[in-house]
């Protein structure tokens, strides 16, 4: 049998548990996997609306750490309600309620990135989601972090069918963090750890967080095994040949990879375990 | 169904979709019909799932069962009283034919499963298992992972055990759920007790003690008194025998297993059948516990006798695989490999250590980080230096063994074809 790998494959890290892993609509991730993007101009959003879809008193905050890394020194610039602009990222401002939700808009906060400005200062960008009050954890509303492409909007909602990246929070936890963007690969990073921090966004808070994720944003890939890697060891040990190009090819594997690797994620669990 | 009434009513069961509605009374149907066919354990749980399928509580379904007991009095009366009419009709004697007609009629059917009661409890724990973390419905969404339907039972479970979803604290909780008649089958055939602790555990199910918090020092100021019954003592000697006994499990609840002992006295003529493996180690009293020595070890920079040491268990082994090649020589190195070859590991495990381990065979590793109790904080140590040629002997060795793995797993492009 011969066979094709997508090279994208070698930045998707290996499911091992289903508590590991992130799942976004149809598309399953383990931390520390990368999701490469075109545009210049992104927009880091946290949405949410109550349960019920009417409007509340549900307030979410969300921050970024812009972070240099430099010799292993880390320098922090938080982007958050209580500092709204740098460089080139900009926080929408806070909003303490949502609004009712109707044909896909929903209340947002969000951060606009101009990546090619951001890029000469920084190495990283790590966003971080907390309820501050009006629920008590992420079951309690219904919360999406994620990347849309596009420039900057006054509005207070976002369309929530349009993005690059989405993930949906549950869990008895006040306390996210969904992703990091590497701004000189360009590059959305899995991070999706929770905690039960309740204390709201500070400086202090955010530089912990940062520092507790760091191994998963830098190159996580690297120490932990990817899929690639996995599957040329796979394709070895059963005597499959794989192939550079299409010719003769007998079954194109994971030809949208992170789908691919979803709709087998059982299969990968059955053989590990 | 098995659990106690109050879980079985928690089961939702409106269904908006009437396609499934209808899909499902059918999968009733045929269930009734199967049912009738092989006598086993279908009709009980069939009972409790038409109950809960109609919405209809427990109370209601004993005015339903009253209504029909006064229409056919003599039928019923000839059977013994009312009380033991409900009690046996529940569980035993309740036709299939009787049980429609005290049905009411129109309403939405939905069976979660039929299983026999040790795939019942597995599939219980295997609910409190899944990942209460993420607790996410789209995970669920994913059919090939999981049905849909269990979503519920979930959610009952997760109800039920809302102080903590830890299975092994939880083990006794399972069962008590389980009738009396089947709780001694569960214990024995079901695979749950695996380790001496669960043995332990058990002891304090059946003599009625708290079985979640094992205390480990002060026993001996507060006696705990094992009164065991004969059966239950062979069926203790039965589960020692049958599992693998690890000494430092028993040596943590030392005191516990004297008081056992004194109770059970496993050197009697009665249990010369069994093996006493446990009682063994408690007479020789081995003051070293397993990490004790390994850290022994490892101060007096004894590879080999660290590495034979570790391969007993071979997670501990790989674990501290980085440390071993970082302080071995080469002839210690080839020692490694040789244990490597011969052991059994687990597949995630090996994956992931082998990638370590090349990683580390090119890489130094500059930041050294520590997470007691979930907060980091960096040492001031010196970088550990890349592994080198030793590593990469290692890595061979590992990939090997993985590929051995490999070449026997299921085949995961067979769908793709």
């Amino acid at each position: 049998m011969r066979i094709k790998l997508k090279n994208e494959l070698k930045k998707f890290v290996v499911p091992t548990e289903i508590r590991n892993l992130s799942i976004t609509k149809d598309r399953i991730l383990t931390p520390g996997t990368r999701i490469p993007f075109n545009e210049n101009k992104i927009k880091l959003f946290i949405a949410w609306h109550s349960n019920n879809k009417q409007e509340a008193d549900i307030d979410i905050d969300l921050s970024a750490g812009l972070i240099k890394e430099n010799d292993g020194i880390f320098k922090m610039e938080p982007i958050s309600f209580y500092n709204l602009e740098s460089g080139g990222a900009q926080h929408s401002g806070d909003f303490t309620s949502c609004i009712a939700f109707t044909d896909n808009l929903i209340t947002a906060e969000y951060i606009d990135l101009d990546i090619e400005i951001l890029k000469e200062k920084y190495n990283y960008i790590v966003i971080t989601e907390m309820i501050y009050s009006g629920a008590e954890d992420f079951n309690d509303v219904k919360c999406y972090a994620g990347v849309q492409s596009g420039t900057k909007t006054p509005e207070e909602t976002i369309d929530l069918s349009k993005y690059l990246f989405k993930m949906e929070l549950t869990g008895e936890f006040q306390s996210h963090s969904s992703i990091a963007i590497d701004l000189k690969t360009k590059e959305i990073v899995i991070l999706d750890q929770y905690s039960k921090e309740n204390y709201g966004i500070t400086i202090n808070s955010l530089a912990r967080k940062v520092q507790s994720h760091k191994d998963l944003f830098y190159n996580a890939y690297l120490r932990k095994e990817n899929m690639y890697n996995f599957l040329i060891m796979y394709c070895e040990a059963k005597g499959y040949e794989i192939v550079e190009t299409d010719e003769d090819l007998v079954v194109g594997f994971l030809e949208d990879c992170e789908f691919d690797v979803s709709k087998n994620l059982t299969k990968i669990l059955d053989i590990l375990t | 169904m098995i659990l106690n009434d109050k879980l079985i009513l928690g089961l939702s069961t409106d269904i908006p979709n009437e396609n499934r509605r209808v899909k499902n009374i059918k999968k009733v149907i045929t269930l009734i019909k199967d049912a009738e066919k092989s006598k086993c354990y279908l009709t009980k749980k069939l009972i409790s799932a038409l109950i809960n399928a109609g919405g209809v509580d427990f109370d209601m379904y004993n005015t339903l069962l009253q209504q029909k007991f006064k229409e056919n009095r003599s039928e019923l009366t000839q059977r013994g009283t009312f009380k033991n009419q409900i009690k046996t009709s529940r569980y035993n004697n309740l036709k299939v034919d009787n049980l429609l007609e005290l049905y009411p009629k129109n309403t939405n059917f939905r069976v979660i499963d039929v299983m026999t009661t040790i795939e019942y409890h597995n599939k219980i724990i295997a609910l409190i298992n899944l990942p209460i973390v993420f607790g996410n419905k789209e995970l669920l969404e994913i059919r090939s992972m999981l049905d849909m339907d269990y979503w519920e039972l979930f959610e009952i479970v997760k109800y039920s055990f809302n102080e903590g979803m830890k299975v092994k604290e939880n083990i006794f909780k399972i069962i008590s759920l389980f009738e009396s008649s089947e709780q001694r089958t569960l214990i024995m055939e079901s695979n749950t007790i695996k380790t001496t602790t669960d043995v332990l555990r058990y002891i304090y199910f059946v003599t009625d003690n708290d079985y979640t918090e094992l205390p480990s020092k002060d026993i001996m100021e507060y006696p705990i008194k094992f009164k065991l019954r004969t059966s239950t003592k062979k069926d203790i000697m039965l589960l020692l025998s049958n599992i693998s006994i690890n000494e430092d499990d028993v040596l943590k609840y030392k005191k516990q297993w004297f008081r056992v002992q004194y109770n059970l006295s496993p050197y009697s003529e009665k249990f010369s059948k069994f093996s006493t493996e446990l009682f063994d180690i408690l007479k020789k009293n081995p003051k070293k516990t397993f990490s004790q020595k390994s850290e022994n070890y490892k101060k007096k920079n004894k590879m080999k006798k660290l590495i034979k040491h570790l391969s007993k268990k071979p997670g501990e082994l790989l674990r501290s695989l980085d440390y071993i090649i970082r302080n071995s020589k080469k002839k210690d190195i080839q020692v490694l490999k040789e244990h490597i070859e011969e052991i059994n590991f687990s597949t995630k495990l090996l994956m992931q250590v082998r990638k370590w381990v090349e990683y580390r065979s090119s890489n130094s590793l500059e930041t050294r980080t520590f997470k007691p109790k979930g907060k980091v904080f960096s040492t001031n140590e010196k970088p550990l230096d890349k592994l080198g040629s030793k590593g990469d002997v290692i890595e061979i060795a590992l990939r090997n063994k993985l590929r051995e793995y490999l070449k026997d797993a299921e085949d995961i492009f067979k769908d793709e074809i």
